[in-house]
């Protein structure tokens, strides 16, 4: 009953005494007599209630916990032996010549010549070999770019002939441009290729780099590969790891030693192989200068990345459940509501067979999942109902570029008819 | 799911991370500032000896061993540091009532009538000599209740013992609390407000 007046029944026990109350009066009167006493309750402490918030108060005393190590056992061994004023004085001493040693220090600090710790920069520029220029993001001047320089977000990069340049990111990722190339770089994690050719060493540091060039994407999950933009065609080919090149309408995952190509239709080409050696034979010849490659590892190093993994979720779908065969019409995509209207990332969404051939793809928008009460997405299969797939694989992958927050309680099922 | 939940931020906050303890103390400053209350019954001093426990805690983290148990161990903190203070001022407290006991009389109060301020501040010395009289065991529960209104969740989380458990004590120690204050008047235990210097 108390827990009842408490509001912490559960739903169904809150309905069956509910029922009893309306037709029982000596509980009900019981029920009006805990409401009546809770209530004087909360009224009479009412007032002593705490009046502010104490997270500001508490952090703020934080950072002196590093130098006042005492502890309770300290507080029990004070109230014994009291202090005098002189003592307390003499203990806080220390203390003192500490505060000025670091005051001094701080002011030698400021005066000391050095350059400025920029963290707001991408990367370094490692190696600039003949003509390369840069656009900042801000302007539209080609400045001549030169190793050790920092990289921005936003920053435009272009070689001419016979000319390349490396540049190091965060999160570990290297990066060549080939001779005559052109690319935008948006983050840390996500490049634009508009012409030309580059070779990536992407770090793995549990997000998803993501190539973007003029007929589609290329989305890595750590690895080392090439993609070259020519003549309106987008070739990638993989030399570690594992890559998924995706167009406007289809998409396929290479393995190392595979290439493939989106066409002008944006429709890809059968991966064919390659000599994983030869894909790079052109980057292995561009070298990091000394001094950009140890700016670029204090830069590193100076940023330790917070790893956070799982950037991606794959899902399983069994298509012979209970023993019938079934044929799937569409995909249902599941997520939990959270607390953000807005900010969510768009999550692309790859099917797969049970040989991990590519069938179809399709996109939740950002805008969708930003929608509150709205928990699932219907994503019909284009065409024909799909038929004899063991197993369907369904990847999610999440696009950062539109929002940061990821859904959560992600899930997904088919919808499936009896054969 | 809570504990797995808190034992991640009990993790971050011992990486050094301070904006995750801001969330342990936005949690628990209802439960830790009405365990204060209790032992010290002082408005203000409460609030000080409630930020001196979370200190405390932040000092003491790498010593907790198991993270899914930070409350009880933040409550027995509390505890300890109500009690460090009881004893630092004890010369002191012996010349003084507690506040919420102290009944300065002014105009202001005696225009305010009945339900005013010094009808209230009757009515609060006489529902605590009610929670005076219940069970050690059930006072702590009802004044985080009835003080911060938390839930009976947030309640258990704080003092270790389940939903259930802080269920029928609640129900038990409402029952009492009913008898004593709806029927008989000011007929609960006499004992004084000074249970700290038991």
């Amino acid at each position: 009953m108390q827990a009842y007046v408490d509001s912490e029944l559960s739903p169904s026990d809150r309905v069956i005494l509910e029922q009893h109350l309306a037709g029982c009066a000596h509980c009900a009167d019981q029920v009006k007599r805990h409401r009546r006493l809770s209530a004087d309750l909360f009224e009479s402490f009412s007032e002593f209630r705490l009046s502010r918030n104490l997270r500001t108060p508490v952090l703020e005393h934080l950072p002196e916990m590093e130098v006042l190590k005492a502890d309770l056992g300290d507080v029990n061994r004070r109230t014994k032996n009291p202090i005098t004023p002189t003592a307390r004085a003499a203990r806080l001493l220390p203390v003192a010549a500490v505060a000025i040693l670091l005051i001094f220090g701080f002011m030698i600090n400021l005066y000391w010549p050095r350059r400025p710790v920029d963290m707001s920069s991408l990367g370094v520029i490692m190696q600039a070999k003949g003509h390369t220029a840069r656009v900042p993001d801000s302007g539209t001047d080609w400045l001549t770019a030169y190793a050790e320089e920092r990289v921005r977000p936003g920053d435009r990069f272009e070689t001419g002939d016979d000319s390349t340049l490396m540049v190091g990111l965060k999160g570990s990722t290297v990066m060549k441009l080939n001779a005559r190339s052109r690319i935008k770089i948006d983050t840390e994690r996500r490049v634009n290729l508009e012409t030309g050719e580059i070779w990536l060493d992407v770090g793995r540091d549990g997000q998803l780099f993501r190539v973007i060039t003029p007929d589609g994407s290329v989305t890595v999950f750590g690895t080392a590969f090439t993609v070259r933009v020519l003549k309106g065609t987008t070739t990638v080919a993989v030399q570690r790891g594992e890559v998924l090149v995706g167009s406007e309408t289809s998409f396929t995952n290479l393995r190392p030693g595979e290439r493939v190509s989106i066409k002008v239709d944006h429709s890809l080409t059968k991966p064919e192989s390659v000599e994983p050696d030869s894909i790079a034979a052109w980057a292995k010849a561009i070298v990091p200068e000394e001094s950009a490659d140890a700016a670029y590892k204090a830069l590193v190093l100076a940023q330790t990345a917070k790893t956070e993994l799982a950037a991606q979720e794959v899902f399983f779908v069994d298509t012979s459940m209970g023993g019938h065969k079934w044929a799937i019409r569409a995909i249902n995509v599941y997520w939990e509501d959270d607390e953000f209207v807005s900010g969510h990332c768009a999550y692309d969404v790859y099917v797969y067979n049970d040989q991990m051939a590519p069938l179809f793809k399709d996109r939740i928008a950002a805008s969708v999942l930003d929608i509150k009460g709205k928990n699932v997405l219907e994503i019909t299969v284009p065409g024909a109902p799909i038929q004899n797939v063991r197993w369907l694989f369904v990847r999610l992958v999440p696009d950062l570029s539109e929002g940061r927050v990821e859904a959560k309680g992600l899930n997904v099922r088919a919808l499936a008819s009896q054969l | 799911m809570v504990y797995m939940d808190e034992a991640e931020i009990v993790t971050q906050s011992l990486r050094g991370d301070t904006e995750a303890f801001g969330r342990l103390v936005t949690r628990y400053q209802g439960a830790v500032y009405a365990t204060a209350f209790y032992y010290v019954g002082r408005y203000g001093t409460a609030e000080d000896i409630a930020q001196e426990a979370f200190l405390a805690a932040y000092r003491s983290l790498p010593q907790l061993k198991n993270p899914t148990r930070f409350g009880p161990w933040l409550r027995e903190i509390t505890c300890r540091t109500a009690a460090n203070w009881l004893r630092r001022n004890a010369k002191r407290l012996r010349h003084e009532t507690p506040l919420p006991f102290r009944q300065t009389v002014n105009i202001e109060d005696l225009r305010e009538g009945p339900g005013g301020r010094l009808e209230r501040s009757e009515r609060y010395a006489h529902v605590q000599r009610a929670i005076d009289t219940l069970p050690e065991r059930y006072r702590l529960p009802v004044i985080l209740r009835y003080l911060q209104e938390l839930s009976y969740e947030e309640i258990g989380n704080f003092t270790g013992e389940s939903r259930e458990e802080i269920r029928g004590i609640l129900q038990r120690a409402g029952r009492q609390l009913r008898d004593l204050l709806t029927d008989s008047h000011g007929t609960g235990d006499d004992s004084e407000w000074h249970r700290a210097r038991e």
